[in-house]
């Protein structure tokens, strides 16, 4: 895989994104014109790009983890470790959101 | 960045396990303690070499012979694994460059047996396991009757070309001197066509720093065996040096020009001048330090930003710089016994070491 992949990739995840910000827009000012409708938009982008981080971070460690697993078995515990440090980067984005959403 | 990340993800963590895997010094010296053959490799069958060695003891009567190439397929797997993980074709042909060098020892050895009359079953335990890898036509070649059928079976190989160059000469000279260096020419060639254009910049600027260090050792000890053991003039010596290292060739020159062991260790460059001004002229003692600053130069490739083919390449030598220090204990065991493993072995193995204490 190059860059421009990966690139490409990014640029699908936010536009399948999009829709939904615009849904999440479009609701908050209808119900609660002004400032609301920002909250919203800011909990989609934190959860939509910490989610695409933590897409490529699982993609590289898990990548590494396969390449050294299938030579030493025996660091799979320790690699699951990494896997979920990766994966923990969506997680701060959906706290973030969360707290986002609490305020409005 | 990131690209650099996502291609060498995969075959940076596969190539440290598998650096991992390399001797330690306790292991170094519970080998240099083994009494005999058979407890050497009983040792060593329990380490990351037992698949090869199960083999080589089992067979006991051949066993002495088979050793020294058999333990090679340990190396050949590694070459496997990371032809296998890498896409890109001039990140391959540089691995596969590398790897051409056991092929030319394997033509070097039919091409002897071809020009004596020997048949493959004679020559055998001489030979690298290098079927699972290589692409010439092996089989053909052993069925040949003489020299020539067999370099107009190689005219499309990689030898081809310089095969074909040194042919006139082999015929006025009538051996096969000139067809064993065009063989080991045209593979340093093709090493350092590779190192150009293999990957990346940072790809290329790694791989030439370790290449110009190994081509560098190569070529110093190279001329010095040429000087002093086969008596060849300067003006040969040089002729035959390898494509591709750093030295220039005025320092090579010189190096060459050098009248005695000790005098030639005197004019070689910094940084070399600083690690073997203690050697005393032989030529194992200088062969060791060389190594011995190799294999440090080969470990900083292990330093600093990991996504770079530096590391395979890196990873690639100092294994079979280690499985050669292994064979060399091997044969010093069953030969004399009293040798000590320091005499044989480069000293970074037996103490593991810093991998940086040396400038340049």
């Amino acid at each position: 895989m190059n860059v421009r992949k990966v690139v490409s990739s990014l640029t699908a995840g936010i536009l399948m994104l999009l829709p939904s910000m615009a849904l999440a827009v479009e609701n908050a000012a209808a119900s609660e014109p002004g400032s609301a409708k920002w909250g919203f938009i800011g909990a989609a982008l934190a959860v939509g790009g910490s989610t695409i981080g933590a897409g490529i971070a699982v993609g590289l460690v898990g990548a590494a983890a396969m390449g050294a697993i299938s030579e030493r078995p025996e660091v799979a515990g320790r690699a699951l470790i990494f896997l979920g440090l990766a994966e923990g980067i969506a997680i701060y984005g959906l706290i973030i959101a969360i707290m986002i959403l609490g305020k409005i | 960045m990131l690209g650099a990340a996502i291609k060498y993800s995969y075959l940076n963590a596969k190539t440290r396990t598998m650096h991992s895997k390399r001797l330690r010094p306790n292991d170094w010296h519970i080998l240099e303690a083994a009494k005999d053959r058979d407890s050497f490799l009983r040792y060593l069958a329990t380490t990351s070499y037992g698949p090869w060695v199960t083999e080589i003891l089992e067979q006991k009567e051949q066993g002495d012979e088979l050793f020294e190439r058999r333990i090679f397929g340990a190396l050949f797997e590694d070459y496997g694994k990371i032809l296998r993980s890498l896409h890109d074709a001039s990140s391959r042909e540089l691995i596969l460059s590398l790897f051409s060098r056991f092929e030319a020892e394997n033509l070097k050895i039919c091409l002897r047996a071809l020009f004596t009359g020997l048949r493959k079953a004679n020559v055998a335990h001489f030979l690298y396991p290098v079927e699972k890898i290589s692409r010439l036509p092996w089989d053909k070649l052993w069925q040949q009757k003489d020299v020539r059928a067999a370099l107009k079976l190689l005219e499309k190989t990689p030898f081809g070309p310089m095969l074909k160059h040194a042919l006139p000469q082999f015929e006025a000279q009538g051996r096969l001197f000139p067809l064993e260096m065009a063989i080991d020419i045209a593979c340093f060639k093709r090493i350092a066509a590779a190192a150009q254009a293999a990957g990346s910049r940072r790809d290329r600027a790694r791989v030439s720093q370790i290449l110009g260090s190994y081509i560098d050792v190569l070529n110093i000890c190279h001329i010095f065996r040429l000087r002093f053991v086969y008596g060849l003039s300067p003006e040969e010596a040089l002729n035959y040096s390898y494509p591709g290292g750093s030295l220039d060739l005025r320092t090579l020159h010189d190096i060459a020009r050098a009248g005695d062991p000790a005098s030639m260790a005197k004019v070689l460059p910094m940084p070399f001048a600083a690690f073997i001004h203690d050697v005393k002229g032989d030529m194992s003692g200088l062969r060791l330090k060389l190594e011995e600053w190799l294999v440090r130069r080969l470990r900083k490739a292990f330093l600093g930003s990991p996504f770079h083919l530096g590391v395979q390449v890196a990873h690639l030598l100092e294994k079979e710089l280690e499985i050669r220090s292994l064979i060399s204990l091997y044969q010093a065991r069953i030969h004399s016994p009293a040798s000590q493993a320091g005499e044989i072995v480069p000293r970074i193995f037996l103490k593991g070491g810093e991998p940086i204490v040396q400038a340049g």
